[in-house]
């Protein structure tokens, strides 16, 4: 018996040395965990990964300014110790395994496991790739292809290299922006470049290309994709590869034809490592020390990390140089500058996040659901959450709760699909009522048709009221529907027979703003472009007004030196009434928007075409006809305008410059002696 | 008419096209030394905050190490340690001198023994024999500056001129002249630097805990205006260890508390702990330089200092210290070196501040310059060190030890110790809305009540509930609350007097929620309360990054005073009896009002009185307050569960559990937004914590565009069970342990064992497989009470 406490014990205390590394307690961490919602903003949430371990040497051996870093199947980690010039091989309890490389490497920058278990090596300095046995073999190298595709010029000094299922090697080459370079393993050859970063073309570059000299094109930086920072690849076959640089797809995920097959919503600016996970989730560090987890599609889960500022805190890094993530989702950080690995574990939290996920991806949907509302209970703001659970009941087919859920993870997409189903629903129950409705309001108007044209009340009414009150002013207002039948006679009525009324078309104009802003904050969900409770209306209407008064200006200011014969008040008056189009029918729209979807977005798009072209055409014959000049010159004038507008803003923002600037001096000054004041 | 109309528009246009071609020549001129990345747009906006930022970088204060690392390689270190003798840990008897110092006197317990030269102490604990040195006999691996600070029993710090880089001066180094006198239970020493002119009285008494050292301000002389204090070291190397020479741990109080090992640390760490006692001073210390992400901050802050204490435990002699600071702790800061940072030695001290320096700046956005604060901190200095020996030798000796101090010198007094639930509600908030700023109501006063006769009625009896953001504009926009006006939005046919009767009608408690600190100058507008100035004179403005406010500033602490008297009078008039103060209970801060400097004391001299006479009028609780406010508070709320996670920091204690458990009643942090909540309540049950939610009637999901958007997970209708189980769980835990203090706490493994003074032991397994400890089988992730009464 005693002996048998005795065994157990010594087993007891083996297993406890074996857990002791788990830290019981853990701390208040240093940097905050964000996940994103459905808009792509950020949303604080529940620390996901907790740091358990820092690794700063394998037994002896420390390494210096390593700059990438992998775990094997075997949970081995292999450091490509750039300083050093070799690879470092240790386990994740800080136990050295061995080295690879001292003779060959002088700077390897980049590392990858091969699915055949060799070590991909890139070396910067001997601009080669060695190929390794797991334990430090060399078989293979390659240099610069020779192949006349590769081109003269094209640079081959590899720093991060990667291999596929069919022994393609990819290399990311510094200054080549041709695109990964491809290598087939066996036989060496050039296969071509792979997926290069697109440029972003705008209208600058196009202007640029058309004027520059050849000269001036080539001293320009920016028409240059860059190349990508790091590559990755995973079981299937796929390309990840993270690029840094402006207007540049941070993060992609390539198929076979190198074309990228996520769009995520938020990215780093200086992505710096892409790893795969369990559930092929993609992991990508940043630089500045900021990790990122995105689901396989591309939506973000977690972002956590950030630079360390000298505040002495755990989780922190300096430079970021590479991420390896482990089969238990353990996720190892090196930081080149400290020359540490920070051991990072998932959390009760994301455990739960990373299980619904799984669920989700496997099919489950029913099974997910649990889970998914677990994850809300913890955290009502986060979004993929509501994502994940509406698909589930979409599957179900519970489009209701589906609905909501769609509507919280304010996903535009399942939004539409499961209203299109509810909508048909309740069409299907109510389409009888829906046709007796129509009818309905069919004879009462014809009734009221018939009444009017027999007894006359309406017009007897309308007759009676003009006597009696002098109402110019509704007259004018009313005055506007005439424009959608005779345009012209109703500009010649403007500006001859004195219709319409600057007071009249100011109230049109307030109409016309109140459309604006009702068009902007309450179109149906599945169109509308501003996000939930975000309102900007002072903005808005400093926006209205200068963009009216600008126009309206500038366009009189023009008629005026062109023998143009409207005066400012017919200008505005046609201007405004030149809207018609807009104010009949724009109500309309938004009202409908609210009960389509994605499947009938040709109708809105359509009804929205057909009055933005008729009130241009109206503002064209406007400008015609209250000016009385030719189509030639009316278009001349309409050119005139628009540069005179451009030259107005360009005017304003200057002086809105010089005013700040002397502002900026004065405050300075004024500190500057109240500083001097005070101290003698 | 018509034509002279006209002309006059043809002239405000040539002008204006004059004016453009004007503009344009300007631009194209411009455009031959053209950029190559880009147009030149010129972009002269208002300094952003981004922009902003690197430039105090610039002018950055020097770091507050001061002299560099001293580089020393890993042979030579050798060398020097192979020479040197190894100083005994135990000395069985008494002697005349050890290592040349004298001895001076003893009591029951210690002998003391002094090196007048360098004012050294030797300490011996008379039953083991167990020795603690002060100083560092033959310094290795410094320069000569650090081997004078080793040698040297105290050492100020002081400034030159305008320089604003500190010089020290030791027993050695400036050539003091000392004159030791004994007394009755110890020695005084006067020391004066001719040189400098400054000179200072240190009293150093020997006590029945240990030794007490005191440096009053009275004797402080400072003839020179050249030469001014900056700071003092008082024993700075009492029980220093070299790299990984002796076993044991130093620990400091940050946030639970934490512990730093005596092991070598293989030059890991560059840098010391060095934290201010009582939470950065806002009204000097410039914030960290903030790397904003995507216009939020990224970076949780730091726990604060709650308690002046520090302490060093030499677990291979077993003889241990706990540094109290009872006086000066206002202007000291915490400074613990591991090894490796700077010196190869493990120290433990507090820094006492008299003079700092300061960014002055002197235009809008560039150009600062480094100013010395003019007046001297007023403070006397008293440190006492208490002493543990033997068992009570470890940091749960160090708890009981301070626990003691507190009960002793009626800094504390034992409270109603009774579990009861916390739960915390919302009220509004505020959010953008489509013309002006809106109510978004979370909890009305209904739904309040509603929610916790709920949670009565379901079974948790005891409940108390802190009421935040009741007050009109809410918790963010109604800063700060001058007048007892209830927000609107919230009273939906009951108004907040009528919940706090009827709830305390179902004795449930309700506490009102007083931010006294804060202001929100935006909501404001014009007001006669004063805003904090900083010592650079500058408001000080607490960057919050919110959705509606990005800062808040902090009231002059006399404008505090008297909002809060005003208030004092409108709370009893409105017969309410239950608040809760924040803000000020844990802040404290130097500012400046015209051309006067005042430091930390001043502020806490508005504060005290303001909370005593709260404390006796009202039922009052302070947020996670300062050990100085500890017997004003009816229960500790917010108490911090865990340090900040240092990179130095090898474990986390609960050492405000250990000292704190059975007198005053513990709220933990927020269940909510824990990620581990299986763990955190495991912690919970182990450390005799009561149990807090944040609850609202509304989802959170309504928070997104206000301040609070942080809150993301609140809904009663997702917690309501969770509640009840927590409930259950831990007040069956609460009720065997309530009223007594933990006598005993042991980790092994993964599970911890937790001994009360009533003969109670708790066992926690955080494991995820069952544990066999003290032969009681534990589940994975569970516990078990064990009574041996």
């Amino acid at each position: 018996m005693k002996m048998i406490n005795r065994i157990s014990l010594i087993l007891l205390s083996i297993f406890l040395l074996f857990v002791s590394t788990a830290q019981i307690v853990e701390a208040t961490t240093a940097y905050k965990t964000f996940t994103e919602d459905g808009y792509g903003r950020y949303v604080e949430t529940q620390t996901a990964y907790t740091v358990t371990d820092t690794i700063v040497r394998f037994d002896d051996e420390l390494f210096s300014q390593a700059q990438d870093m992998k775990v094997g199947e075997d949970g081995l980690l292999y450091i490509a110790d750039t300083g050093n010039g070799r690879i470092l091989v240790g386990d994740r309890f800080g136990n050295f395994e061995r080295s690879i490389g001292d003779e060959e490497l002088s700077k390897p920058t980049g590392i990858f496991l091969s699915h055949d278990q060799k070590v991909y090596v890139a070396d910067e300095t001997n601009a080669k790739i060695f190929v390794y046995t797991l334990e430090g073999e060399l078989l293979q190298e390659f240099g610069r292809p020779e192949s006349l595709l590769f081109g003269e010029s094209a640079n081959f000094i590899p720093l991060k290299v990667a291999v596929d299922q069919r022994d393609n090697i990819y290399i990311i080459s510094r200054g080549n922006s041709n695109g990964i370079i491809q290598i087939n393993a066996n036989t060496g050859q050039f296969l071509g470049y792979f997926a290069p970063n697109q440029t972003a073309v705008t209208p600058l570059t196009i202007f640029r290309r058309a004027i520059f000299t050849e000269e001036q094109l080539s001293r320009m930086i920016d028409i240059v994709p860059p190349t990508s920072t790091n590559i990755n690849i995973d079981e299937k076959g796929l390309v990840y590869s993270v690029s840094q640089g402006d207007r540049v797809e941070a993060v992609r995920k390539l198929n076979v034809a190198g074309q990228n097959i996520i769009e995520t919503q938020v990215a780093d600016d200086f992505p710096a490592a892409i790893e795969v996970g369990s559930l092929d989730n993609i992991f990508v560090g940043s630089e500045d020390g900021f990790i990122y987890e995105y689901t396989s599609e591309g939506n973000l889960l977690f972002v956590f990390g950030g630079q360390d500022d000298g505040r002495q805190r755990v989780g922190l890094f300096r430079r970021l140089s590479a991420i390896a993530v482990d089969e238990q989702d353990r996720i190892y950080a090196l930081d080149q500058d400290r020359n540490q690995i920070q051991l990072f574990q998932p959390t009760e939290f994301a455990n739960l996040v990373h299980q619904s996920l799984e669920l989700y991806q496997n099919g489950d949907y029913e099974a997910s659901k649990g889970p998914w509302e677990e994850v809300i209970r913890l955290n009502s703001l986060f979004d993929f959450a509501y994502l994940g659970l509406g698909e589930a009941y979409f599957k179900d087919e519970e489009y209701n709760e589906a609905l909501d859920a769609f509507r919280q993870a304010k996903y535009q997409e399942g939004y539409s699909d499961a209203y299109w189903e509810v909508r048909n629903v309740w069409m299907r129950e109510n389409i009888m009522t829906l046709i007796f409705v129509i009818i309905g309001l069919v004879i009462f108007f014809k009734g009221l048709g018939w009444l009017e044209r027999k007894k006359g009340y309406r017009k007897r009414l309308a007759d009676q009221i003009n006597s009696r009150y002098q109402l110019k002013f509704l007259r004018d207002v009313i005055w506007i529907k005439n424009m959608i039948r005779h345009p012209i006679n109703t500009f010649y009525g403007i500006q001859y027979e004195n219709k319409g009324s600057t007071w009249s078309a100011g109230f049109w104009l307030f109409i016309l703003y109140a459309l604006f802003i009702l068009d902007k904050y309450f179109t149906g969900f599945i169109f509308r472009y501003v996000r939930d409770g975000e309102y900007s209306l002072f903005m808005d209407s400093v926006l209205f007004l200068a963009v009216a008064v600008l126009v309206i200006g500038s366009n009189y200011l023009i008629t005026t030196i062109n023998d143009g014969e409207g005066k400012l008040k017919h200008v505005f008056i046609g201007f405004i009434y030149a809207f018609a189009p807009f104010f009949i029918f724009k109500p309309f729209t938004i009202l409908i928007s609210n009960y389509l979807t994605l499947n009938e977005v040709y109708l809105l798009n359509l009804a929205n075409t057909i009055i933005y072209a008729w009130v241009a055409i109206l503002i064209f014959v406007m400008i015609k006809e209250i000016n009385d000049y030719t189509i030639r010159e009316t278009f001349k004038i309409i050119f005139i305008t628009l540069f005179m507008i451009l030259i107005a803003i360009l005017f304003i923002f200057i002086i809105y410059i010089l005013i700040v600037q002397m502002l900026q001096f004065i405050v300075s000054v004024f500190n500057e002696g109240v500083y001097r004041i005070e101290n003698h | 008419m018509k034509t002279i109309k006209i002309r006059t528009i043809i002239k405000a246009i040539v002008f204006l096209s004059l004016l453009s071609g004007f503009i344009y020549f300007l631009l194209s001129g411009d455009e031959e030394d053209m950029d190559i990345t880009g147009p030149d747009t010129p972009v002269i906006d208002a300094p952003s905050e981004e922009e902003e930022e690197p430039d105090e970088d610039e002018t950055e204060l020097p770091p507050i190490e001061e002299p560099p690392q001293v580089e020393l390689d890993d042979d030579e270190l050798q060398e020097l340690l192979d020479d040197q003798k190894e100083r005994d840990l135990v000395i069985e008897s008494k002697r005349s001198s050890i290592e040349e110092h004298d001895y001076l006197i003893e009591n029951d317990d210690y002998e003391l023994y002094l090196k007048e030269e360098n004012l050294s102490l030797i300490l011996r604990e008379k039953n083991t024999g167990a020795v603690m040195y002060s100083t560092v006999e033959e310094p290795v691996g410094s320069n000569e500056t650090w081997q004078n600070f080793m040698r040297s029993g105290i050492i100020i710090e002081y400034i030159v001129g305008t320089n604003i880089v500190t010089n020290r001066a030791d027993m050695y180094s400036q050539d003091p002249e000392k004159t030791v006198t004994k007394t009755s239970d110890g020695f005084q020493a006067e020391i004066y630097y001719p040189e400098l002119e400054i000179g200072f009285e240190v009293k150093v008494s020997l006590t029945d805990q240990g030794i007490t050292v005191d440096i009053p301000q009275d004797s402080i002389i400072e003839e020179n205006d050249r030469y001014q204090m900056a700071s003092i070291y008082v024993y700075p190397f009492l029980g220093h260890t070299l790299l990984g020479g002796r076993e044991g741990y130093m620990f400091i109080p940050d946030g639970s508390g934490a512990l730093i090992y005596l092991d070598d640390k293989d030059g890991k760490f560059s840098q010391p702990y060095s934290a201010m006692v009582y939470g950065e001073n806002a009204g000097i210390d410039d914030p960290y330089v903030l790397s904003l992400f995507n216009r939020m901050n990224p970076f949780n802050q730091p726990e604060k200092i709650l308690a002046p204490v520090f302490g060093m435990v030499h677990t291979d002699n077993q003889f241990g210290f706990l540094g109290i600071i009872e006086e000066g702790e206002f202007s000291a800061r915490l400074e613990a070196y591991p090894n490796g940072a700077i010196l190869p030695y493990n120290w433990i001290t507090a820094k006492f501040i008299y003079r700092q320096v300061y960014n002055q700046p002197t235009s809008q956005d560039t150009g600062t310059m480094v100013v010395r604060q003019r007046d001297r901190n007023e403070f006397d200095i008293k440190v006492h060190y208490h002493f543990v020996a033997e068992e009570e030798a470890n940091y749960i000796g160090l708890a009981s030890a301070y626990r003691e101090y507190l009960l002793d010198s009626e800094l504390l007094t034992a409270k109603e110790d009774k579990f009861h639930l916390r739960v915390d509600l919302l009220g509004a908030e505020i959010e953008q809305g489509l013309l002006v700023k809106s109510d978004v109501p979370m909890t009305t006063f209904s739904q309040a009540y509603g929610i916790l006769t709920d949670i009565k009625a379901k079974g948790a009896e005891n409940i108390l509930s802190i009421y935040k953001g009741w007050n009109q504009k809410g918790y963010h926009g109604g800063l700060p609350i001058r007048s007892f006006n209830p927000n609107s939005s919230l009273s939906d046919g009951r108004s907040i007097n009528q919940l706090i009767d009827q709830l305390e009608e179902e004795q449930i408690n309700l506490f009102l929620y007083h931010d006294a600190l804060r202001m929100n100058t935006e909501e404001l507008g014009f007001t006669q309360h004063k805003v904090m100035k900083k010592f650079n004179k500058r408001t000080y403005n607490e960057a919050v990054f919110g959705k509606v406010y990005k800062e808040f500033n902090y009231l002059h602490p006399q404008s505090t005073v008297n909002i809060m008297e005003e208030m004092h009078q409108k709370y009893k008039e409105e017969d309410i009896e239950r608040l809760v103060i924040s803000g000020i209970s844990n802040t404290l801060f130097s500012y400046s009002e015209g051309n006067q400097e005042f430091d930390r004391i001043s502020t806490k001299n508005y504060y005290q009185p303001l909370i005593e006479s709260y404390a006796d009028t009202f039922n009052l609780l302070l947020e996670q307050p300062f050990a100085y406010l500890w017997d004003q508070t009816d229960a500790m709320v917010d108490v911090p569960t865990r340090s900040s996670n240092y990179i130095f920091v090898d474990e986390d204690i609960p050492f405000i559990a250990l000292t704190l458990k059975g007198i005053v009643p513990i709220y933990a942090e927020y269940v909510n937004f824990q990620a581990n909540q299986e763990d955190f309540f495991l912690q919970m049950v182990e450390q005799g914590f009561n149990p807090s939610f944040l609850i609202t009637h509304e989802s959170p999901a309504n928070l997104i565009n206000t301040n609070s958007s942080h809150i993301y997970s609140s809904q009663y209708e997702r917690y309501e069970d969770m509640i009840q189980t927590y409930y259950r769980d831990l007040s069956d835990v609460y009720i065997q342990t309530a009223g007594s203090v933990i006598v005993d706490y042991q980790r092994q493994g993964p599970t911890t064992k937790v001994s009360y003074a009533n003969g109670v032991d708790v066992y926690v397994n955080y494991a995820d497989q069952p544990q066999t400890i003290d032969g009681f089988q534990i589940d994975s992730k569970s516990y078990q009470v064990v009574n041996n009464r």
